[in-house]
């Protein structure tokens, strides 16, 4: 997608659901996964991706596990409770804004 | 597969550096994206040149570079920090520190009704609590530059802590606003009101300079499950 304006306010949205199907990754696989789920029609950027991952662990949303890989560290995302909780009431609020676009772009024919 | 070598890897921190990301913890992160990217490019074709694909990769960053990452990582763990403070100083209104709190407010406030005698003694207290505090910064510092010396590894959580996440000489502010509209209120509130400021400016100050230096390496670990892998 080109206008990475559309999706900006739902990248958070995303990773929380991302998380929860997936119990751990880390940023390059979330990356890859959104590129894959959607066959590249939405690219995360770097840019975008690792300041939403900070804010959600520092909301407490998100708790952190390091495993050495290779020779190298690497940092895994989890949801913690709170995060859990946080990701069923976002996929609401998204759920009920798409209808809401929808009603805009597609409104229903009404009678009369 | 063809993986990165611990002399790429360290080409790598060394590129993050050299794009002034100076915190170990925020390093990282960015060179394991950048590495896993890396032997992803070379399982389509392992002859491609690394610093070609190092380039590449970085550029996916946008014309800000890792800076955007940097900022966001920095307000994150300034937050971060902020909880800290608010859980220390939640602990001075229970049982038994809310007593003592209860009593230095008393105090400050009994000696600012006493006028001129009472007003001096709280200057001089509030003028020794500002000496103190350039004292615990200058302290910090030197804590700060030894850390850097010793083995050059920064996590960003320890140098807010060690710099008091900025908020120490900012502890003083509440008196400068209240100056501006002290004037319009009876004197005895002035007191109380100044008792109150007085008193959580020193607690605020102890929970910056003493209380979370003291328990640095505590939320550190916490914070960085990274620190117990790094001597593997």
């Amino acid at each position: 997608m080109s206008n990475s304006k559309l999706y900006k306010g739902s990248l958070s949205t995303i990773i929380l659901k991302l998380l929860a199907e997936n119990n751990k990754m880390y940023g390059y696989e979330i990356t890859q996964k959104v590129k894959e789920l959607t066959q590249g029609e939405l690219t995360i950027t770097e840019g975008a991706l690792y300041p939403a991952l900070h804010k959600l662990e520092a909301d407490g949303f998100l708790e952190v596990e390091m495993q050495r890989v290779d020779n190298r560290l690497r940092k895994y995302y989890k949801l913690t409770q709170a995060g859990n909780q946080e990701k069923v009431s976002r996929i609401e609020e998204l759920e009920r804004f798409i209808e809401t676009i929808q009603g805009i772009v597609n409104p229903k024919p009404s009678l009369g | 597969m063809k993986n990165l070598s611990a002399e790429q890897i360290e080409r790598l921190y060394e590129f993050t550096r050299q794009h002034y990301v100076e915190y170990y913890d925020v390093q990282t992160e960015l060179v394991d994206h950048i590495a896993t990217a890396i032997e992803k490019h070379w399982q389509e074709d392992p002859h491609q040149d690394f610093e070609t694909l190092l380039q590449r990769e970085f550029k996916k960053f946008g014309v800000f570079g890792f800076s955007e990452v940097l900022e966001e990582r920095q307000k994150a763990m300034q937050k971060r920090y902020f909880q800290l403070v608010k859980k220390e100083a939640l602990q001075f209104l229970k049982l038994p520190k809310v007593i003592i709190v209860a009593f230095f407010i008393w105090l400050f406030s009994f000696l600012m009704l006493q006028k001129e005698i009472g007003v001096l003694i709280v200057g001089f207290l509030v003028f020794a609590e500002l000496i103190w505090v350039f004292y615990e910064l200058i302290r910090l510092q030197k804590i700060n530059k030894q850390k850097k010396k010793e083995n050059g590894r920064v996590y960003l959580l320890e140098e807010i802590l060690l710099k008091s996440g900025s908020v120490g000489a900012m502890g003083f502010m509440p008196f400068y606003w209240f100056w501006t509209v002290e004037k319009s209120l009876p004197y005895q509130y002035v007191s109380i009101i100044l008792g109150l400021l007085i008193t959580s400016s020193f607690i605020l100050h102890y929970i910056v300079f003493r209380i979370l230096p003291a328990k640095k390496e505590e939320i550190l670990h916490r914070v960085y499950p990274e620190m117990k892998l790094e001597n593997l």
